[in-house]
């Protein structure tokens, strides 16, 4: 019999343990298998334009003579490229404005010309510093003319030879002679040289402006900065110089001068967008619990785990403390131990970040912006100068990454309007210069055909910004704990379950105490039987 | 009375233990998966609970496929018979040492307590799990076709179930000890062969029909025109008769010499009326036409108080 008994149990054990186990063994190491296949990322409609120069520009008489300023030099590019000029006066490059459809219904322009930041607040008085970054030549104020296709600049983005740089406060212009500006030295270009070596955009064209949004590097987008000059695969797998060498233009698709991937933070409706899946697919994972999240989740959120990975970004800016000075009367500078600005009496207080972790918003693709003149509901509130849409509830909507700008700038409290204050300039009406509100804030107002009421105070604001560059590799992305764990990434994104993250506090301890009831009843139950034995 | 009796089939034992580790291995890689613990890795803890609910769901068909198949659903099937005296027992008549209530047989493996909790967690507790799990798995975001809102009140249905699940589980091991011999009704889900007490009238019963089938003295039965109704296998080796159906129906005089008939049917006549003989030397005609002797016993058969026929057993005899 015991013999019997001992087969039976081997039998039994091999039935329902060692199989079972085995199987799952099996299966595991099938789904290791197809892990591995890291490298097999499937890609469509993705294919580099390898097509070679089809002309040779140094050959072309007209790019021979002597230019003395870039406008000629843009009409000797137009003089063969015609219609090309037409295409750029309608793009955003040129024209910094978009016709849109505001939630109220009206139909408005809306661009860098009415909308307001949080960083330097707005362009208005100060245009003619902003326009460094304009595709043209000369455009200082409102009076520019948007029709001259001579005051257009084709160089700036189609010079190969690196040797093209627009003066910072010359609207725009390159420097007439040798100049410098801070550290750096402007020379004049020379444009016969520039001429013969013309072609599609690289990196260094794009990123010599979108890199340095607010006035340096990496300022404005925690997302764009110089380091992706020469980025390695940790810092942009895409971009990675000894990898897939991407430039910009190879996902920012152009097409008659039309960019694909409109910035979210200005662009209002969801049109012209880039996805990630326009090359990876829509089910680009082995696991297909994880291309079942491309659902609710943007590629972005898990696998760009960290922004300005390089150079710092500015996080905050206190306006409201600008025009402090020091006790013997002296403007200040404060600098933190990394070298980078924490004050300046004629902008206020900032902070930086490196190697930010981002905050996390439900997005729709739709943002709304505030523009001169929109009235502030509740003052004492934090204002969302451009607030993205989105909910659980959209099934159009996306959890994406987004750098959040914290800002305290100038408002009207009579009007409850934010102000666009004069801030650059040489008379005493320009804050950096005359360090007064009330001056600075009256001509911005005018300018700007707003009515100031001469009182002004400072409101908290937040800007955000879609976090979309810096695609760390696959193993440095998110993993499923960062966001299924408690005070994880998505802690703050509220009104639906996740796993992991949510539990019914009431239920879980229900269980326990069901638990904790049943083993303490029978163990109570087991002892009395053992004691009246 | 206790008899040594096969209680769980191959198949049962081999649900019962996989179902086991199944669950286990569902409520680890689940409560990782709920936030309770760090483990395996969260990705991992979803795929092995992916994995295991298939098998789960597998297991389960095929179970329910057998349950019906072989019939041995009836186990389940709820009943309030003895009830309160199960319940009594647990809570007062075990510390006395009383006996329980209801007897374990083959026929009736579980007690009514049993029957109610087993048939509560297959048509309640696994369906319930079944049902959220494949939602929780496929439905993640529940919007089309139709919006629930969240995952939330289906994540929370699963967690009470696994819940009720490991009370069960705890219930389940700690009553395995109140059987009077615990490790006997363990090894019983091990081997399927259990020492049970047995009811002696229901044993005889059994045992009766065993007897008669595999004796080795020849049973007969007959109609009351004489006819046969049913012999035994002994039987048909005394008559050297292949097969059953070649004697069910036929008439006695077809086993007996001319002679010897008219003696027999005064016999016969007699047992109808209500008499019985032990003992009476014969000669028997086998199929083969060779002529062999034994000794009968011949009694009456009855139904409803009146004789239908009569019935009895032949032994070899060459000696006579």
């Amino acid at each position: 019999m015991k013999k019997k008994n001992t087969k039976e149990f081997v039998k039994i054990l091999l039935l329902s343990v060692i199989i079972p186990f085995a199987l799952v063994f099996i299966i595991e190491n099938l789904i290791k298998n197809l892990k591995s296949r890291d490298n097999d990322i499937n890609i469509v409609n993705c294919t580099k334009d390898t097509l070679p120069s089809v002309v040779d520009h140094s050959e072309f008489e007209i790019l021979k003579k002597k230019f003395s300023n870039p406008s000629e030099l843009t009409q000797a590019c137009i003089s063969c490229h015609n219609k090309r000029d037409e295409e750029l006066m309608a793009s955003s490059h040129w024209t910094w404005d978009r016709l849109v459809v505001r939630e109220n219904g009206d139909s408005v322009r809306i661009g860098k010309k009415n909308m307001i930041n949080n960083y330097c607040i707005a362009t208005n008085t100060n245009t003619w510093k902003c326009t460094s970054c304009h595709a043209g030549y000369g455009y200082k104020d409102k009076n520019f003319n948007f029709k001259d296709t001579k005051k257009m600049d084709c160089i700036v983005c189609h010079d190969k030879t690196g040797a093209y740089d627009k003066q910072p406060l010359g609207s725009g212009f390159p420097v007439e002679e040798k100049r410098k500006f801070g550290d750096k030295t402007y020379f004049t270009p020379d444009y016969n040289y520039i001429a013969r070596n013309v072609g599609k955009p690289t990196i260094r064209n794009c990123g010599k402006c979108h890199f340095f949004g607010g006035g340096g590097n990496n300022v404005k987008h925690g997302d764009l900065s110089d380091d992706l000059f020469h980025a390695d695969k940790d810092m942009d797998v895409h971009m990675d110089e000894n990898g897939n060498k991407m430039t910009c233009i190879d996902c920012h698709k152009t097409n008659r001068h039309n960019m694909k991937g409109k910035l979210y933070r200005s662009m209002p409706i969801n049109k012209d967008r880039l996805y990630c899946y326009d090359c990876h697919t829509e089910a680009p994972h082995v696991n297909n619990t994880l291309n079942r999240h491309t659902n609710k989740i943007s590629c972005q959120t898990c696998h760009i785990p960290v922004y300005a990975k390089g150079a710092p970004t500015k996080m905050s800016w206190d306006w409201s403390e600008a025009g402090k000075l020091n006790k013997r009367g002296y403007r200040i500078s404060e600098y933190d131990s990394l070298g980078r600005s924490t004050f300046k009496t004629e902008k206020g207080a900032f902070t930086w970040e490196s190697n930010v972790k981002p905050e996390y918003v439900w997005s729709n693709g739709n943002v709304e912006h505030y523009i001169y003149g929109d009235k502030i509901n509740d003052t004492s509130k934090i204002l969302k100068i451009n607030k993205i849409h989105g909910s659980y509830g959209d099934s159009a909507s996306k959890i994406i990454p987004v750098k959040i700008h914290r800002g305290q700038q100038i408002f009207d409290t009579e009007n409850s309007v934010l102000i666009p204050p004069h801030v650059y300039g040489d008379k005493k009406d320009a804050f950096k210069k005359g360090l007064d509100w009330k001056l600075s804030s009256a001509k911005g107002m005018k300018e700007a055909g707003l009515e100031f009421s001469g009182k002004y105070s400072f409101i908290k604001t937040e800007m955000h910004y879609p976090i979309n560059h810096m695609v760390a590799p696959v193993e440095k992305s998110l993993k499923c704990i960062d966001c299924h764990s408690k005070n994880g990434r998505l802690e703050n994104i509220k009104g639906f379950y996740i796993p992991g993250r949510d539990s019914n506090a009431i239920l879980d301890w229900i269980g326990i105490l069901m638990i904790i009831g049943t083993l303490g009843g029978v163990l109570v139950h087991g002892l009395i039987r053992a004691f009246k034995k | 009375m206790k008899k040594r009796t096969y209680i769980y089939k191959n198949f049962e034992r081999f649900w019962h233990w996989a179902q086991a580790l199944l669950i286990i291995f569902l409520m680890i890689t689940g409560f990782e998966v709920h936030g309770s613990f760090s483990l395996m890795g969260y990705e991992e803890a979803v795929l092995f609970h992916d994995i295991a609910a298939w098998a789960f769901t597998v297991l389960i068909l095929f179970t329910i496929f057998w349950h019906f198949a072989t019939g041995s659903c009836e186990h389940y099937i709820p009943s309030n018979k003895f009830v309160k005296e199960q319940i009594n027992y647990y809570i007062i008549g075990i510390f006395k040492g009383a006996h329980h209530p209801t007897k374990k047989t083959s026929y009736n493996k579980f007690n009514p307590l049993q029957r109610l909790t087993y048939f509560g967690f297959k048509i309640l507790i696994i369906p319930v799990q079944f049902v959220t799990g494949f939602i929780y798995m496929y439905y993640m975001y529940p919007e089309n076709p139709i919006d629930i809102k969240s995952l939330e009140i289906i994540a929370l249905i699963h967690t009470f179930g696994a819940f009720l699940l490991i009370v069960f589980i705890i219930a389940h091991v700690y009553l395995l000890t109140t059987n009077e011999e615990p490790k006997e009704s363990f090894m019983a889900m091990v081997t399927g062969w259990e020492e049970l007490d047995i009811d002696p009238e229901e044993e005889h019963k059994q045992h009766m029909q065993y007897a008669v089938d595999k004796s080795t003295a020849g049973y007969y039965r007959l109609n009351n025109e004489g006819k046969f109704i049913d012999v035994n296998r002994a039987w048909l080796d005394l008559y050297k008769c292949k097969d059953k159906s070649n004697i069910i129906g036929k008439h006695f005089s077809t086993t007996r010499k001319k002679e010897d008939l008219k003696s027999l049917e005064n016999l016969i006549s007699d047992v109808l009326k209500g008499k019985s003989f032990k003992a009476i030397p014969s000669v028997r005609k086998c199929f083969d036409g060779k002529f062999a002797k034994h000794v009968l016993s011949i009694n009456p058969t009855y139904e409803n108080n009146e004789i239908i026929g009569c019935e009895g057993f032949i032994i070899d005899n060459p000696e006579i």
